[in-house]
């Protein structure tokens, strides 16, 4: 009865909940917006270099304000969140510069990597574990997480062999370029007028949606898939009609300001397995 | 360990019960006089503190229960209401999943459908409903919580059709005799989802409106003057789908599917003797299909379960002169299989903190797993009549064996290796009654239970195989004052007490197979009032109020906190006024709001692009308080041997925006309230032969 009872409440709240007028898209205040790792997966002892794009209505911000560390305490597995507390709320190790070594018991801490009778954590829906990575300064705070490379560990050998020989780690995803588009004439970005209705084309290169091997614990097979992308959008002003798309080659109508002016805009590109791409654009809006 | 398979169990339990049933109406076939059939109609002659009566046809005409019976559980004391009036019944402090329903003593696992508009109980198959608020006589068992005991009724072969109309579903019943036998049968058919899509667009989409039908069908047959076999059937299906929507402007659309099937079939044999002595049998399967599917983010999960339930339930009851032994067995048997994939999140437990619309988490599994328990229950008690003292001691023993298919997750190398455990536990209950005066009586109840834990808890992955099951203790009394017949008082004092509940294990590093410990507990303890005016002059009236305190404390290291359902003052008041045809009714309602947990802090999720929460202390905080008030008109009109009856239901009238829940903008900086129903019209016709 108490399945019934949560499902009951769920559609209940659903159907009781009107719209929201906060718009994730409109950036009024500083935010990160995304976490680079190159590679986008590593091994626990490989080095990676991160980067980020923070910004507020103001603009990109710079990187340098930002303090990046590597979170240590995993999340108890009824947790719905991202991170642990302690990770959220504290740097556990700090990582100098925006280049650091990943920690050698990541895939223990983080993975399937466990001591015989202690129970590994699960992996996402692409078969994957993470290094969870905070990123914060005055009032912001955010966790990124880098895609590890871990063993299989509870498969049996034949197929953990043939997981290893097919698997191939991630890449890091890469924006198309951004066009702008005003009654079928592709603008200039320093062209742009005010108060119009601009159709924005972006999405992401054909080599960005790549497969990957599985490996299916509900019937112990290894499965052939391909990442989803998923492209988010960002603007300091005006009114985007699409918070996101997932179509490699998208078109988010975007209302730009009543007012003339420098308006920023942001793609952040996700692939389903931590793989990450940016892009900040100024538009002159006139 | 080795252990005899639970359906053999099962039979042999029968035989035992079968063989001490005669044994016993052979030793007492000397004594005198004859009584009724039902052995639990005579435990409702003798209602002490906890246990509430009601009978169908009263209860479905109460404001707010649309015409049926099983809502007017919601109006009476002790009973807590549930978010959204979602069905869901907390009572005492106990959680839905501690309570258990009987239909003429077999368990029906399906008592409302989503939203808690409809019960799975077509009309006119309802005589009676019990609750006992805790501590039930030691016919009863197996959980931890309150009892609902619904008597179907009884047929007496006279010709009778019923056809009722509404603006959620129609209905229907006949009986009379086929030959030797008397028969019955009812059905539902819900269409307020097919109804809602004419009258607007994508209505399905967007509001919980659920698919349902339900039958029932029953037989008779007096085998001679003494002795009756019956039999009978329910099945009952729902279904809802809550599909693309858009919840706010960036969250992705999520959806929400369930559907339940249950088929229930018993026989029940009834012999009376001439010494009074009585002997009820009743075996009976139920098969039970339950799936739930959500998906919300990209991220989908899933849990089906299917699960064949089997028993037999015996009562020898004599009664002597100042005694009455009451000896039986219950033994019931459930065969789970269960497949669960996504999230070890979803579905919610009870003390999870969420916020609403917060995406599950992104770890996911899954595991298919079977279980195969069984529990046999002697049990045996006496109502010693010492003058104005009545003493009922009573003994449950409960011997619960349980199976399941798999200690451990799959491992490589490792042959899957089921559990067995075999648990046995004496359940002691005991009643008195004392008449102080005729009109004022004192009762108490006290008793410890059992319940094992749900085959859903005990994957090994998803939950824990090794939970055998939690343990409780209920203890209440208090006066009842009555008055001339109209007017009766009751106070009732509880204290609840419960132990080895499962609990997830925030534990890390964790266990293999421990994703929930029986390491939970809590305790409730208030006071109930009911009070009732019966019939002065053309006016009934019922108040009923409980002032309470539930809490729970998930791990012996973490503090505790109140239970989901506590809510400290619950009132409800009805009146209903008979002027002639027309019935006017009412329903007040206040309750203390539920407790929720704040959002102090945020931080950004840049793999998922959202905002997770920083919570403040759990169930630290409250919704407001609720009210609603309910109206209902009535008018009957007779056509000779028809009777026709109009009815209008109006519930929130005052249209009053309760606060129901509380959800946050994208960056969970901002909070705003959700509400709950608002003003809503049921109109319905009904007309009986």
């Amino acid at each position: 009865m108490s399945y019934q009872r949560t499902l009951v409440l769920a559609t209940l709240l659903l159907s009781c909940l009107g719209e929201d007028n906060a718009r994730p898209s409109l950036i009024v205040e500083a935010r990160v917006l995304a976490l680079r790792s190159e590679p986008a997966e590593a091994a626990p002892g490989e080095r990676v270099s991160l980067s980020i794009l923070a910004a507020d209505s103001s603009g990109t911000l710079p990187v340098s304000d930002f303090r990046l560390g590597f979170c240590r305490t995993a999340k108890s597995l009824g947790d719905n969140r991202l991170a642990s507390d302690a990770c959220a709320q504290r740097t556990e190790q700090a990582i100098a510069g925006f280049s650091a070594v990943v920690p050698s018991d990541a895939c223990s801490r983080f993975g399937p990597n466990v001591p015989s009778g202690v129970r590994p954590s699960d992996p996402d829906t692409t078969g994957g574990f993470y290094q969870p990575i905070r990123i914060a300064r005055a009032r912001v705070e955010a966790v990124g997480v880098l895609r590890l490379t871990c063993p299989l560990t509870d498969a049996p050998l034949t197929i953990t062999r043939a997981y290893r020989e097919r698997y191939v780690r991630n890449r890091s995803p890469e924006l198309s370029e951004l066009s702008v588009v005003h009654n079928g004439t592709v603008l200039e970005l320093n062209t742009i007028p005010k108060g119009a209705q601009l159709d924005l084309h972006s999405g992401w290169t054909t080599s960005s949606q790549e497969s990957y091997v599985l490996y299916d614990r509900s019937d112990r097979s290894l499965r052939d898939r391909t990442e989803a992308l998923r492209l988010s959008w960002f603007t300091s002003s005006g009114e985007l009609a699409l918070d996101s798309t997932s179509t490699p080659q998208a078109v988010n109508h975007y209302r730009t300001p009543d007012e003339p002016g420098l308006v920023h805009l942001w793609l952040v590109l996700r692939d389903e397995r931590g793989g990450q791409a940016y892009a900040d654009y100024e538009l002159e809006v006139r | 360990m080795s252990l005899p398979p639970p359906g053999i169990a099962a039979l042999i339990a029968l035989a035992l019960m079968g063989i001490t049933a005669d044994a016993l109406s052979q030793a007492y076939a000397t004594a005198p006089a004859a009584e009724g059939f039902n052995a639990r109609a005579r435990a409702r002659a003798l209602p002490v503190a906890g246990e509430i009566t009601v009978n169908d046809r009263a209860a479905q005409r109460q404001p707010a229960a649309l015409g049926d019976a099983a809502r007017a559980l919601f109006n009476l004391p002790g009973v807590v209401r549930s978010t959204f009036d979602s069905g869901a019944l907390s009572i005492w402090g106990g959680t839905d999943a501690e309570l258990r329903v009987y239909l003429d003593g077999v368990e029906l696992p399906l008592l409302f459908h989503p939203g808690g508009f409809r019960s799975s109980l077509p009309e006119r198959i309802v005589s009676r409903l019990t609750l006992i608020k805790g501590a039930p006589g030691p016919e009863l068992g197996r959980n931890l919580g309150a009892v609902i005991d619904v008597e179907t009724q009884a047929l007496d072969g006279v010709p009778r059709a019923l056809l009722a109309l509404d603006t959620m579903n129609a209905s229907g019943s006949v009986q009379g005799t086929v030959g030797p036998l008397r028969v019955a049968w009812a059905g539902r058919l819900g269409y307020l989802d097919r109804l809602a899509n004419v009258l607007a667009a994508r209505a399905r989409d967007n509001l919980p409106l659920p698919e349902y039908a339900d039958g029932f069908a029953k037989a008779q047959l007096d085998l001679d003057r003494d002795s009756q076999l019956s039999a009978a059937w329910l099945g009952t299906h729902d279904r809802y789908v809550l599909g693309d929507r858009t919840l706010a402007s960036g969250s992705t659309p999520r959806s929400l599917t369930q559907s339940r099937a249950l088929t229930l079939v018993y026989l029940q044999y009834k012999r009376r003797y001439a010494d009074r002595a009585r002997v009820n049998i009743t075996p009976f399967v139920s098969q039970y299909d339950s799936t739930q599917l959500g998906e919300s983010a990209g991220d989908a999960w899933r849990i089906g379960t299917s699960a064949l339930r089997y028993g037999v339930r015996a009562n020898y009851r004599a009664a002597l002169e100042q005694v009455t032994v009451q000896l039986g067995f219950d033994a019931a048997a459930l065969r789970a299989r269960v497949a669960r994939s996504g999230t070890l999140t979803l579905p919610a437990r009870e003390g999870d903190i969420s916020v609403f619309g917060q995406p599950p988490g992104s770890e996911v599994t899954s595991d298919a797993w079977s279980t195969h328990d069984a529990n046999v229950a002697p049990y045996g008690s006496l109502q010693l009549r010492l003058g104005r003292l009545t003493i009922s001691p009573g003994i449950r023993l409960s011997i619960q064996l349980l199976n399941s298919d798999r200690a451990l997750p799959p491992a490589v190398a490792t042959p899957a290796s089921g559990r067995a455990a075999l648990r046995l536990r004496p359940e002691p209950r005991l009643s008195l009654r004392f008449f102080v005066s005729e009109q004022l009586q004192l009762s108490a109840r006290a008793g410890f239970a059992q319940q094992a834990a749900a085959p859903e808890d005990r994957s090994a992955l998803f939950g824990n195989p090794a939970l055998e099951g939690a343990s409780g203790f209920t203890g209440a009394g208090g006066p009842r004052l009555t008055l001339r017949d109209v007017l009766s008082v009751e106070f009732v004092g509880f204290y609840r007490q419960v132990w080895q509940l499962s609990a997830r294990n925030p534990a890390r590093p964790m266990p293999l197979a421990a994703a929930l410990v029986p390491e939970g507990q809590g305790h409730s303890y208030g006071v109930d009032l009911a009070l009732k005016l019966r019939a002065w002059r053309v006016l009934d009236a019922q108040l009923s109020y409980m002032l309470s305190r539930a809490r729970r404390r998930d791990h012996p290291t973490v503090g505790e906190r109140f239970l989901d359902f506590d809510q400290t003052h619950v009132f409800s008041l009805l009146a209903t006024l008979r002027l002639g045809a027309w019935q006017l009714a009412a329903r007040a309602r206040y309750a203390t709001g539920s407790p929720r947990t704040d959002v102090i802090g945020s931080y950004q999720n840049l793999q998922g692009d959202r905002f997770e929460p920083i919570f403040a202390t759990h169930n630290g905080a409250r919704l407001p308080d609720f009210f609603a008030l309910d109206v209902r008109v009535e008018r009957t009109v007779m056509l000779e041997d028809l009777e026709l009856r109009l009815w209008l239901d109006v519930l929130n009238v005052t249209n009053r925006a309760n606060v129901e829940a509380a959800a946050y903008s994208f960056d969970l900086q901002h909070r705003r309230d959700l509400t709950g129903l608002p003003i809503l019209a049921v109109l319905g016709l009904r007309a009986e032969l």
